[in-house]
């Protein structure tokens, strides 16, 4: 079953686990893996701007194979251009990780950027369910304020192990039309098996998170969902297909 | 032979996670999981009107002796009569353990009621399964200190450490011969492989957290996690074969 990854973590890595190019067609290769969304790690020097333009690099070396997210610190002056110059440059929408840059994500200076990818017509993802920065409430004000904006949350914007963040990531679903939930490392596979039945496959999509996650283990989770072939087939790749405007297969 | 060492059953009038018996053995069985533990999500002793979560788990158990194997899920707080029920749950129902949730019911691991609990466990020959992950009163630095309390008692570290606790589970369990981590929900086989090599692999058990978590999945993490043939016999299965002995 073809899939894409809509969450690829990719290059110099200040946590330990970096991805080159080739580190990335070959673990696509061996899982098949059609498409990657590259998403910038945190490189060592913490300056998202170079990671996001050798992540648009690899883009532009792989078109079919590649796309890049634009990661932007929302606390550094010039975000907002920023991200403007990474769209321009073909990213394929915004990816903020509220954790890792220490903001929570419904904070209001994220507003010009959200703007923008409303005025873009493009996605932003969230690295979603982290306390205090991005649980699923703060994830859903954020989509209240920006309505035409599709928000991705990662994880389901649920990664708690005592299942005590399913039902608040379950009534973000349900009061915002505009947010998907992306799959890495979720809680529960039978959360994403229930939020299809609930809200439709059309909400759902694979992403690996990996590294620190497994592509293999994180593949599996649409894989093998307890769900009809063709919904597992849009959470795996037609989703994202849609969301990042990839061409149409023949 | 594959041995599940943490999934849950629930029979509670109303609860969200109802989750009857027959859907962990379905699951089991696309699987090829032989046998599980089974608990339930809701603490005993408490006040569920005619609902007896312990009584749930013993029929099951009756009706499923060569699959299910009944832990006791308990409340520390209820004090003397979480410990006669347990103890009772053991001797007279033929459950092989004991669970503890230290974040439903708020307490620490290592406060005198739960230290109770653990003795008794020790005492019956029975392991003790915490709930190990992000969460208040269950990170392994916490649950540490219980073990510690009662190095008699085999405690199991559930799920060891979540997301964002596992190698300090497994720097615990260093710390701690008593202590064991088991697998389930827990994303990282790279993970599971490092306790292996830090802790041996009598050391770590699989298991699932299932139905919510899909056993067939958590299996083929441990698959993933690149362990040699003997080392994924004992991790699969034979550990925990060890600590709750072979079917009726």
């Amino acid at each position: 079953m073809r899939a894409v990854d809509l969450h690829a973590p990719f290059g110099a890595s200040l946590h330990g686990h970096p991805v080159t190019r080739r580190d990335m067609l070959r673990g696509m290769d061996r899982l098949g893996i059609a498409v990657s969304a590259l998403v910038p790690q945190k490189p060592p020097g913490y300056r998202l701007g170079p990671a996001t333009r050798a992540a648009l690099a690899a883009a532009a070396r792989h078109p079919d194979r590649f796309r890049a997210w634009a990661r932007v610190d929302p606390w550094q002056p010039g975000a907002a251009a920023e991200l403007a110059e990474a769209l321009d440059r073909g990213a394929c929408g915004l990816f903020l990780h509220p954790l890792e840059e220490l903001f929570p994500v419904n904070d209001p200076r994220l507003d010009p950027l959200l703007g923008l990818c409303g005025a873009r017509r493009v996605p932003a993802m969230v690295a979603g369910g982290h306390v205090r920065y991005s649980t699923a409430w703060q994830i859903g004000e954020l989509a209240a304020r920006h309505p035409g904006v599709t928000i991705v949350a990662t994880s389901g914007g649920q990664i708690n192990i005592s299942g005590i963040a399913l039902g608040e990531a379950e009534t973000m679903l349900a009061e915002h039309a505009n947010v998907l939930m992306e799959t890495s490392g979720i809680y529960r596979e039978d959360f994403i098996e229930d939020m299809a039945k609930r809200f439709g496959a059309g909400r759902i999509l694979f992403g690996s998170g990996a590294p620190p996650y497994d592509k293999a283990l994180e593949l599996h989770r649409g894989l093998w969902a307890h769900l009809p072939e063709l919904d597992r087939a849009r959470i795996l790749a037609g989703n994202a297909e849609r969301l990042l405007k990839l061409p149409r297969r023949e | 032979m594959i041995l599940d060492a943490h999934t849950h059953i629930e029979g509670l009038p109303g609860c969200t996670w109802k989750d009857p018996p027959e859907d962990i053995l379905r699951l089991m069985d696309e699987a090829d999981i032989a046998r599980a533990v089974v608990m339930t999500y809701v603490d005993a002793p408490g006040d569920f009107g005619a609902y007896d979560p312990v009584g749930y788990v013993a029929e099951a158990v009756a009706k499923w002796p060569d699959r299910l194997i009944g832990f006791a899920r308990m409340d520390p707080t209820k004090g003397e009569a979480a410990v006669r029920a347990f103890t009772k749950a053991v001797r007279e129902y033929g459950f092989r353990g004991l669970k503890l949730h230290p974040f439903g019911y708020r307490a620490p691991p290592d406060g005198a009621e739960t230290v109770a609990l653990l003795e008794a466990a020790a005492a019956l020959k029975v392991p003790a399964l915490f709930h190990c992950g992000d969460e208040d009163y269950t990170t392994p630095l916490q649950l540490g200190r219980a073990a510690a309390k009662v190095p008699a008692a085999t405690v199991i570290f559930g799920h060891m450490g979540g997301y964002f606790h596992v190698r300090e589970a497994i720097r615990v369990a260093k710390a701690h011969p008593n202590v064991v981590l088991e697998t389930s929900a827990s994303p990282y086989p790279d993970l599971i492989r490092l306790a292996v090599r830090e802790l041996g692999p009598e050391r770590v058990l699989f298991a699932s957290d299932g139905p919510g978590c899909d056993p067939k999945l958590e299996v083929k993490k441990v698959l993933l996690a690149d362990l040699e043939r003997p080392e994924l016999e004992l991790v699969l299965g034979r550990n925990l074969e060890r600590l709750v002995g072979k079917a009726p």
